[in-house]
């Protein structure tokens, strides 16, 4: 029986930049601007080297719609010439970042590498081979779908194995723009073996192989970009009979730069040294796990002891970072710390300051009442007038989407606890 | 926290000055103006707070004496423990401050903060310590700070203002709406700076459009242009082509006209001439070879059959090599010949002289058979010894006798002298002096003998005997002398006169006798000579020989024996040449007599009949060899003659053969047809020839059917001006190809650079950045927004909750101080304000600010009032010190403040100062017991 493999990617976003600290370190900013394009030349490599069928993307190959560079479509397109070469296909469908009224070069797409329009068609593997899968594939036509496209796909033939390629949000995930919206249901009901999904930049089968027909995958972002994509991403290695069943689904990690955040505990940490050395350890270990690759963590303090009160110090934190920085950012593959986070908590005993008659006492019971209280969350949110900044004239288009979230507030309220208890109670501490 | 003795040491006007009557709880300090009252308070103020910092106008206590400044406060606390404050200037504006207990223990200073309960300076001179002006001035000044400690919040969060301060100041430092220092400020500009460049360099891409239409209808003309281009270059080729071909195509008609000319057999050996040139060759060369061969055959076959002379000679090659091999030898002894024979006979000569000198009768063969031993020459050794030894003694005999005689004569002579006087003085005098000389010697001798023995020397010793032993002797011979001299005619002359006398008588017979025994010696030497002759005649030699001449003689014969054995050697080797020669000169004949070559009897012809014999045996051998040599090539020679006809037969077979092939007999008719055959096939060939140029010129494309309709009725003037025409049109549209090609260039290169520009992406890079940076301190502002928020709810729910208790003691005591006309105090949440009930002349609300002067300072002393009470319960009970607070009061309202601080100094010590006589007495009125400390101008 014949077998059909293809690599399954999406959201390439070639040429998006990360959101770190680039100025600091300039050869670092340059790596870090150019890996969505290495993953992608990787991706190119993987399949090559695998001799796989077809290449698969679903969606967001640029990350900008009305921006993409003309350099990222010269690489993209430089990838589909290797590809071509090698006799492999692509199925390209694009997405709300690169949408088909945005900004083409106009560039020449290779033999054998297959842009997806604004309807649903189908094309398959093989023109040649009877049992080849057969992709159906759709483009965002501009970048505001909130159309259900699933619902627009052709029914498959039922002799061949067929593949659904689309970008597009399953399930109302509400931690994305809801594009393209369409049910599991829809999928299941569409007839097709392998629905070949984009937009979730979270790795995440739907349905795998052992739920049946069909095998619905997101396979996230081939690049993680900013703190918020942390751990592994790469690709899916898929296998797929004549007969349209799916026999081997396997991830393949592509990311040459990885986001992580490291975890440190204070408690048995007494001096500054010990904190640096803890810290040193623990970028060391994580750089040998990561297989090779760059690294850009952040570091989040725990626990509580007698360093607690260095750390509340201001510049204390980012000072740490930057020696972390001058050791760890020379090495290839680099180690970037991108912030360190303090949550670590002083040494009393919160309870027993919490039953206390006077402000302090009062303080940690209203932090107590607000955090269970979503009402008395957003009447702080509102006395904390947040909106000055959020709402400021220029900064707002920057960060009006990262309006803190009810449970970030929650954290974020631990740590003004901490400062202002460092700054309340601090003779006290000191004397304990 | 009670103040029990204050000791200044140097303050402003004051100097060493001590105010310790502080037992009651309240006491009024009274002095007039200029007192030091104003000072004191100050004094207290910055003992427990520090001297102020800068210039400000608290400064004005500095001291300009040598006295040290500052000084100390004696205070005991709440719980009774008793503690000296001192502070005095130091190290630090604010001074250094010095705690110890009772025992004068020290403590540490730092704990005077928590002494005085976590009261800042400005809650403290506030609150507790205060003038007339500070008493008004309350609701401007610290409006905040006293508020919170008002409201309670502070009270119990002693660091509450540094915390307000610290998280507002970290906030703010983040971003401040409208700020542009703020980081979230600089972020933003760089954003801009950022959005802007990127824009810039986003219009790259309506540029890269617009490049790329341009470039797209660029090509497309390129196309099109380049489509004529090749047109006309196709024609211009085909023209060329046609232009080139002419001359060939001309050439092609000429060659095929004469073609069709020529007769041609179709079949005729390839390659005629030379093959027929060849074959001819071969076979005059097959000939000549059998010609050669049969001529060899003949002349070896005369040679193998010849004739030699004196072959027989061959038989004699053993002796004619002995001849060859021994002429040397020959030759050589005939030359040696003379020579030995001369040898020989001078040899001869000399043994017949030798013979002469022995003697007529001795021959060679008596000298041959003369036997010469060892014995005889023994013999004739011992006889001339013997005779040496007789002659000896006779000679010796007669020198004997000639002695005796001498003497004898001598003798006769002194016998004669003595007769004659002949003594004189002279000689005795002589002889003594010669005496001296002598023991002169010997004692010489002695002691040089004597000194050589004391010094150890040889030399001296032998030297001094020598002289001694001389000496002696020389004495001995002159006393002899004298003892002998004769005695002339005297007596002892006399006496050696008969001694001379019988001296010569001794003589003469000594003489006789050995004259005797020479008789006798004589006869011994005759009986030798008759033994020697003897000897000599049974010899058979000469007599007259003496044994040394017979020695000579025996030497002689030894010489001529030697002699004759010489000769007889020679005369050997004289005859062995000669035989030599004789057997050399047999060969020779034997030999030369067989080729008829004779010798005479001289060595000459002998030599010559060798070289000839020699040569001619050399001459017949070599003949000899040679005809040998062509008898044993004669099988060879007719082999190969046998072959050479056969190969000749072959060739001539093949030379008819291929005339035959030429239909003809005739080689010269072969030779005609060959070359007429050879003229068309060149023909053939010229018109395949130019065929082929024909389709090299005009190309494959080019059919030549085709060619010969273009090329008919044309000329080549006429195609070459149509090439010029055509030419002159291409070079236009050339130029404007390369207009074309230059402008695309330029598109390219603006395209390129356009591709290569990364600007875009670096500027989206650093705005990332840029972004994550603003949402990293959005986050942080967030953090400390939070906080501040946190305080805020929080100090607000406090204060709520416990802005009525403090505000119930405020009203309580305002009430007190207006006679009921105001009845409460209170704090409306959205006012930064203080408000009142007023109840008279009715029920009304009043902003503080609307209150009289007196009634608003009477309103601040109740809030200080219920101030220092919650600040009491909650923390420390510390010391008030008002200086002409109750000035504008009227003296109704004085008296129930004054009755207050009665009230209030229960808890907290009160001191008072004024320069007021009857607010002194107010005060000791108004409070029982209240202590009195007057001051004067003078005190300071």
């Amino acid at each position: 029986m014949a077998i059909y493999r293809f690599v399954h990617a999406s959201d390439l976003h070639l040429d998006s930049q990360f959101g770190v600290l680039s100025s600091e370190f300039p050869d670092l900013a340059e790596i870090l601007r150019k890996s969505t394009f290495e993953t992608y030349d990787r991706i190119v490599e993987l399949c090559i080297e695998e001799e796989i069928d077809a290449l698969l993307i679903a969606g967001d190959v640029f990350d900008s719609a009305d921006k993409n560079t003309l350099g990222a479509q010269l690489s993209f397109v430089s990838g589909l010439e290797r590809l071509s070469q090698h006799g492999i296909r692509a199925f390209v469908c694009h997405g709300n970042h690169d949408p088909l009224d945005g900004w083409q070069a106009g560039l020449d797409w290779p033999e054998g590498a297959h842009q997806f329009g604004p309807e649903p068609h189908a094309i398959p593997f093989d023109d040649d081979d009877p049992h080849s899968p057969i992709v159906t594939g759709v483009s965002y036509s501009t970048q505001e779908v909130r159309t259900n496209l699933v619902k627009l796909f052709p029914s498959p033939i039922a002799s061949r194995p067929s593949i659904g390629l689309i970008h597009a949000n399953v399930g109302a995930d509400t931690g994305h723009e809801n594009y393209a919206p369409c049910t599991i249901e829809d999928l299941v009901a569409s007839g097709h073996d392998y629905w070949a999904l984009g937009h979730v930049h979270t790795r995440r089968e739907i349905r795998g192989l052992d739920d049946g027909a069909p095998v619905v995958v997101y396979p996230g972002n081939s690049q993680g970009r900013h703190r918020n994509e942390r751990g592994s991403r790469g690709v899916y290695k898929v296998e797929m009979d004549e007969h349209g069943g799916v026999t081997k689904l396997e991830f393949h990690p592509t990311d040459g730069i990885r986001w992580e955040e490291l975890a440190c505990s204070i408690d048995e940490l007494q001096t500054d040294q010990d904190l640096i050395d803890a810290l040193d350890e623990k970028v060391n270990s994580a750089i040998d796990g990561n297989d090779g690759r760059h690294l850009v963590y952040r570091i989040r303090l725990t626990g509580s002891g007698s360093l607690h009160d260095s750390l509340v110090r201001p510049n204390y934190s980012s000072d740490l970072r930057d020696r972390l920085n001058s050791t760890f950012t020379g090495l290839r593959p680099f180690a970037l710390c991108e912030k360190i986070i303090d949550g670590s908590s002083m040494q009393f005993d919160r309870e027993q300051l919490a039953l206390g008659t006077d402000f302090v006492a009062d303080l940690l019971t209203l932090i107590d009442q607000i955090k269970k209280a979503p009402e008395q969350l957003a009447q702080l949110k509102d006395s904390a007038e947040l909106e000055k900044l959020y709402e400021h004239g220029k900064a707002r288009r920057y960060i009006r989407d990262s309006v803190p979230s009810e449970s970030i507030l929650v954290d974020l309220i631990d740590e003004a606890e901490r400062i202002l208890l460092f700054y309340l109670v601090e003779e006290e501490g000191s004397q304990s | 926290m009670r103040i029990d003795e204050i000791n200044i040491d140097g303050f402003g006007t004051l100097s060493d000055k001590t105010i310790d009557q502080f037992e009651s709880p309240l006491t009024v300090i009274y002095g007039p103006n200029e007192a030091g009252k104003s000072t004191i308070l100050s004094y207290v103020r910055q003992i427990l707070f520090g001297f102020p910092t800068g210039r400000t106008s608290d400064n004005k206590y500095l001291i300009e004496s040598n006295l040290k400044h500052g000084g100390s406060l004696r205070v005991t606390m709440d719980d009774d423990r008793s503690l000296t404050i001192a502070r005095h200037a130091g190290r630090t504006a604010a001074g250094t401050v010095a705690l110890h207990d009772a025992q004068n223990n020290p403590i540490d200073a730092s704990e005077l903060p928590r002494l005085l309960g976590g009261a800042t300076r400005s809650v403290f001179e506030s609150i507790f310590a205060f003038d007339l002006d500070e008493l008004s001035s309350f609701n401007s000044a610290n409006n905040e700070e006293i508020k919170s400690l008002l409201y309670g919040a502070g009270m119990s969060a002693p660091r509450m203002t540094e915390t307000l301060r610290e998280v507002d100041k970290a906030k703010n430092e983040i971003f401040l709406p409208g700020g542009q220092k703020q980081r979230v400020a600089q972020i933003l500009r760089d954003l801009d700076d950022t959005e802007s460049g990127l824009r810039t360099v986003q219009n790259q891409a309506t540029e890269y459009r617009a490049l790329k239409k341009e470039e797209a209808e660029t090509k497309v003309s390129a196309v099109k242009i380049n489509d004529s281009i090749s047109d006309g270059q196709s024609n211009r080729r085909l023209l060329n082509r046609r232009i080139e071909a002419w001359d060939t195509w001309i050439d092609l008609g000429n060659n095929r006209e004469r073609l069709a000319e020529i007769p041609i057999r179709t079949e005729f050996p390839e390659d005629p001439i030379s093959r027929l040139d060849t074959l001819e060759e071969k076979l005059a060369n097959a000939r000549s070879t059998v010609e050669d061969v049969t001529d060899r055959h003949h002349i070896a076959f005369d040679a193998s059959t010849e004739e030699i002379l004196h072959e027989p000679l061959l038989e004699r090659s053993r002796a004619v090599r002995k001849i060859v091999e021994q002429r040397g030898a020959f030759e050589a002894s005939i030359r040696d010949l003379p020579e030995r024979q001369a040898e020989l006979y001078s040899e001869q000569t000399r043994i017949k002289e030798d013979l002469a000198t022995l003697g007529p009768d001795w021959t060679q063969q008596r000298v041959a058979d003369f036997d010469l031993t060892i014995a005889l020459r023994d013999q004739i050794e011992q006889f001339r010894s013997s005779r040496a030894e007789v002659d000896q003694i006779l000679r010796a005999r007669e020198l004997e006798i000639e002695r005796i005689e001498s003497e004898v004569s001598h003798a006769e002579q002194r016998s004669s002298e003595f007769k004659v006087e002949s003594t004189s003085e002279n000689d005795r005098s002589l002889n003594r002096a010669q005496l001296l000389i002598a023991s002169t010697a010997v004692i010489a001798g002695v002691t040089l003998a004597i000194t050589g023995l004391v010094i150890n020397s040889t030399v001296f010793f032998g030297i001094g005997i020598g002289a001694g032993v001389s000496g002696l002797l020389f004495a001995g011979n002159l006393i002899r002398d004298r003892g002998s001299s004769p005695a002339g005619i005297s007596h002892a002359d006399r006496g050696r006169l008969l001694e001379n006398r019988r001296f010569e008588d001794r003589l003469r017979r000594q003489l006789g006798s050995t004259e005797q025994l020479k008789i006798s010696d004589i006869q011994k030497r005759q009986e030798e000579c008759v033994s020697w002759h003897g000897w000599l005649s049974a010899n058979d030699l000469p007599e007259a020989l003496s044994p040394r001449g017979a020695s000579d003689f025996l030497n002689q014969i030894e010489t001529v024996k030697g002699r004759q054995s010489l000769a007889t050697e020679r005369q050997d080797r004289v005859s062995a040449i000669q035989d030599d020669i004789n057997e050399y000169r047999e060969l020779v004949s034997d030999v030369g007599e067989l080729v008829g070559i004779g010798i005479d009897d001289d060595s000459i012809s002998v030599q010559t009949a060798s070289n000839e014999i020699s040569e001619l045996f050399d001459s017949v051998n070599l003949a000899s060899q040679r005809r040998d040599a062509v008898k044993q090539s004669m099988p060879e020679l007719d082999t190969e003659l046998g072959a050479d006809t056969r190969r000749l037969r072959q060739i001539e077979t093949e030379f008819n053969q291929f005339l035959a092939e030429g239909k003809t007999e005739d080689a010269e008719e072969f030779r005609r047809l060959a070359i007429q055959h050879d003229v068309h096939r060149e023909l053939e060939g010229s018109e395949r020839d130019l065929l082929d140029d024909l389709r090299h010129i005009v190309g494959p494309d080019y059919d030549l059917t085709e060619l010969d309709t273009d090329l008919n009725g044309n000329s080549k003037d006429l195609m070459i001006s149509e090439l010029e025409l055509l030419d002159s049109e291409l070079a236009g549209i050339e130029r404007d190809r390369n207009d074309l090609n230059k402008r695309l260039g330029e598109l390219t290169v603006n395209i390129d650079s356009l591709v290569d520009d990364e600007q875009a992406s670096k500027f989206r890079a650093t705005k990332a950045s840029l972004i994550s940076a603003l949402q990293d301190q959005a986050v942080d502002w967030t953090r400390y927004s939070l906080a501040m928020a946190l305080l805020d709810v929080t100090r607000h729910k406090y204060e709520k909750e416990r802005q009525p208790a403090i505000l119930e003691r405020a009203s309580d005591y305002f009430s007190e101080f207006t006679d009921g006309r105001y009845e409460r105090v209170f704090s409306p949440l959205d006012e930064p304000e203080f408000h009142v009930v007023e109840t008279d002349p009715y029920p009304q609300n009043k902003p503080a600010s609307k209150l009289s002067r007196g009634t608003l300072e009477q309103l601040y002393l109740a809030m200080r009032f219920a101030a220092v009470e919650e600040f009491g319960e909650q923390r420390e009970y510390l010391p008030i010190v008002v200086d002409e607070v109750l000035v504008n009061f009227d003296l109704n309202r004085a008296e129930k403040a004054a009755r207050s601080f009665g009230e209030i100094a229960k808890n907290n010590q009160v001191i008072v100062f004024t320069c007021h006589p009857w607010m002194r007495d107010l005060f000791k009125d108004a409070v029982p017991g209240a202590g009195l400390i007057e001051l004067d101008s003078g005190s300071r």
